[in-house]
């Protein structure tokens, strides 16, 4: 997965994913991932960035690995379809709503069933001594339809065009927009399905119904800022309040410091919050204008503000007061 | 997110000349964004064009059709224009969709999920207004299931996105519709958008809406990595190819990732699945004659709506079906329902009755409307004319209650005759015929 960032002629994709607290003590994984395109040099839209979360329980065993097909293969699908519509902004909207997330789960599958080829469901991973750390796991993944459920996985799409921003997200996290103005705003619909710890997931049947998408025209005022995040990090956060000001407050804090400054400090507040509030692994990716950070005089949050205050009482931001 | 018109922002209708006042923003599309707002007191809806879509040719095509009144109240037509001061660009006033009626990408996606019924009547009425709108010589040009709203209770349905009509044949409209729905003819760029183009779009809709799933995307789209303009132009217009095409199956559903279209498929009965292959055989092939029109539909539509049965086991709807139970007959097996496509267990036939050509099931809720008794009457399924009783004391004895103004005859099997005057019942009784006045039915069980 490509940490760091990206630079195109208008915005810029940067972006960190951190093991959580309690993977860290457990000893698994990190089970998040992040990928955009173009993952080098050059300044073409669109920009397509995706984020997913391995659901990590005993069946879905190598979430890690359903998370980095996850991310790898819907930038790549996402990019290729945005790449060819030439139609009305009509037309790409539906076939975005309509087509796009049946092949972005068909891709995963693909790639699933590719990586599965090549690195069968080994004893180990079947065997009754693991039967505990796997509970039913064994029966229903000898069923080649059910191994899915072994890299089962959330995903969120940003991509960005030159006319539209496009949203598409199957599970929990969360997306912000943030505008000009420092208005912080959810541009897909909340999802009632998902409460608790409960998730929809690429991997459960029909999974193409179940994705969520926004098909935003690029008008008179497109965000400044889109903020795409597992939800480690929002579950950090004492309430949902808490976690929406987050947008304003980075997208302050690129004002104030740079991207690059930001880009910096992601990583150590991903890291602050999860210790200190989910536990979870955490990953934040960030859409930036080029325009962003031109504000600065207009600027107005503190940089202590930036990443908020997770809900055991910590601040978030405190590599933030470098910016 | 920030939209173009704010809450309490105010702009001025043309003709009228009153304020349009925003209350919220609903929704935003490819072309502009719809509000809620309050006209003179009244709720509308207010739709407001991004400035690459509010061209001169948008507004001189919105002044049309606001001049005309809607073909029915199933569309959302446009009534007037609106614009504002200090803004440039303009939109349109229509009447706000109630929120009952949902989107058919809802049904799609699982959120809502309709009876067999309440879908077979959203057919009949998609049908029947197009015809209208299509009588009146206008030409939808994107009939798509984003524009096409349905009560998941009732069936009643909505068509919004009216500001792309045109007049038939007057084919200089932007819109040319959405891939997926559009006629191979224009995908291939030999055709502009008309009626009989809607005729093929519309098909599509209800293909999807019955199967869940497109007519022509088969093996061949499972198998396309990026969808781009050659690959559609081929699957949707050079090479369209049905993916339950009697004669070829080289477009059939990929069994991992196309399964929904064959479980649908296999539940409705022949007469449904004929008309389907006919819209994407014929009506691939020659455009000019090969499109079921939208009085086919319609007629098959009332005839799905009779031929609901109950599942006696799991109460699932099923379908009546006429040409296999005649098959089973004559092919010396009895006569044999099937099974119910959800829990597998055997079906059982309520009693029917048999008027002229329709046959309906006398299901415990079954209902006979005025189309049912007299040809010439419109599809009103709020003025049903008789239903389906319990008897109050003997339970497993059923009637047909008379809920209209007239006295019925009825004739039993033994030929006697009785009056059933209104708010009274006949007994369903094998062989006994009813005389409702202009038709004749007879009970069958």
């Amino acid at each position: 997965m490509p940490d760091g960032q990206f630079t195109t002629r208008r915005w810029r994709i940067v972006g960190h994913s951190v093991r959580g607290a309690s993977h860290e003590r457990a000893g698994t994984p990190n089970q998040d991932a992040i990928h955009w395109l173009p993952a080098s040099s050059g300044d073409e839209l669109p920009l397509v960035l995706a984020l997913a979360d391995g659901h990590g329980s005993a069946k879905s065993f190598r979430s890690e690995t359903g998370a980095r097909l996850a991310v790898e293969t819907a930038a790549a699908v996402v990019r290729d379809f945005l790449k060819v519509q030439t139609e009305s902004l009509s037309a790409t909207k539906r076939m975005a709503e309509e087509w796009l997330p049946g092949a972005l789960v068909r891709g995963w599958q693909e790639a699933v069933a590719a990586h599965l080829a090549a690195h069968p469901l080994s004893p180990d991973e079947l065997d009754p001594p693991h039967a505990s750390r796997h509970a039913n796991a064994t029966v229903a993944l000898t069923d080649s339809s059910n191994s899915l459920v072994a890299y089962g996985t959330t995903l969120l799409v940003a991509a960005v065009t030159e006319s539209f921003i496009l949203y598409l997200q199957l599970g929990d996290g969360e997306i912000l927009n943030v505008s000009a103005g420092g208005e912080v705003s959810k541009p897909l619909p909340e999802d009632a399905r998902l409460f608790a710890n409960e998730t929809t997931s690429l991997c459960s049947p029909g999974a193409w119904r179940d994705f969520r998408v926004c098909f935003q025209v690029v008008s008179h005022a497109p965000p400044s800022l889109i903020l795409l995040s597992t939800d480690g990090y929002p579950n950090s956060f004492l309430n949902a309040t808490g976690f929406l000001k987050v947008g304003s407050d980075i997208l302050a804090a690129i004002r104030a410091g740079g991207l690059d400054a930001v880009n910096e400090n992601i990583a150590a507040w991903l890291t602050e919050s999860t210790r200190a509030g989910s536990g979870d692994d955490a990953t934040l990716g960030l859409i930036c204008a080029e325009d962003a950070p031109q504000r600065d005089a207009h600027a107005s949050h503190t940089n202590e503000d930036a990443a908020g205050q997770n809900r055991n009482g910590a601040k978030t931001g405190d590599a933030c007061d470098e910016a | 997110m920030s939209y173009i018109l704010k809450p309490g922002q105010q702009v001025r209708t043309e003709t009228s000349g009153m304020t349009c006042e925003v209350s919220k923003f609903l929704g935003g599309g490819g072309q502009g964004e719809v509000y809620a707002a309050v006209v003179g007191g009244k709720a509308v809806a207010l739709k407001w064009y991004y400035p690459a879509s509010a061209t001169a040719e948008q507004r001189a095509a919105l002044e049309i059709l606001a001049a005309m009144s809607a073909p029915s109240p199933k569309f959302l037509w446009p009534s007037e224009l609106a614009s504002a001061p200090g803004v440039g660009d303009y939109g349109y006033i229509m009447p706000l969709r109630e929120a009952r009626y949902r989107s058919i990408v809802d049904m799609m996606k699982r959120r809502i999920e309709p009876s067999f019924r309440a879908l077979a009547t959203a057919g009949l009425e998609l049908a029947h207004s197009f015809l209208q709108l299509h009588a009146r010589g206008l030409c939808y040009r994107d009939i798509s299931f984003g524009n096409a709203f349905f009560d998941p209770h009732t069936g009643e349905v909505l068509i919004c996105d009216n500001d792309n009509v045109t007049v038939d044949t007057r084919a200089q409209g932007a819109v040319y519709g959405t891939p997926r729905f559009m006629a191979p003819e224009i995908v291939r760029g030999d055709a502009v958008p008309s009626a009989q183009t809607d005729l093929f779009s519309l098909s599509v809709l209800l293909f999807y809406m019955f199967m869940m799933h497109h007519p022509l995307e088969g093996k061949r789209e499972a198998a396309i990595r990026c969808l781009d303009l050659p690959a559609m132009r081929k699957l949707y217009g050079t090479e369209p190819l049905f993916i339950f095409d009697p004669a070829d199956d080289a477009n059939a559903p990929d069994a991992t990732h196309q399964k929904n279209a064959t479980i649908f498929w296999s539940i409705y009965p022949r007469f449904l699945r004929e008309l389907f292959t006919k819209a994407f055989t014929e009506g691939l092939s020659d455009p000019q004659h090969g499109r079921v029109r939208e009085s086919n539909w319609r007629g098959v539509m009332v005839r799905l709506r009779d031929s609901i049965i109950y599942c006696g086991h799991c109460k699932a709807e099923n379908f009546y079906d006429a040409d296999t139970l005649a098959a089973t007959v004559s092919s010396g097996r009895g006569q044999n329902a099937g099974a119910c496509w959800s829990c597998k267990r055997p079906l059982s036939l309520p009693p029917r009755i048999r008027i002229a050509r329709s046959e309906v099931m006398l299901n415990h809720d079954a209902h006979l409307f005025p189309h049912h008794v007299d040809d010439e009457r419109r599809y009103d399924f709020g003025q049903p004319l008789a239903e389906v009783t319990r008897h109050p004391t003997e339970l497993n004895v059923w009637g047909l209650k008379n809920l209209s103004r007239q006295t019925w005859s009825a004739t039993t099997a033994r030929g006697e005759l009785k009056d059933v005057a209104p708010g009274r019942s006949v007994t369903l009784a094998r062989g006994t015929r009813i005389n409702f006045g202009r038709a004749e039915g007879e009970i069958t069980f």
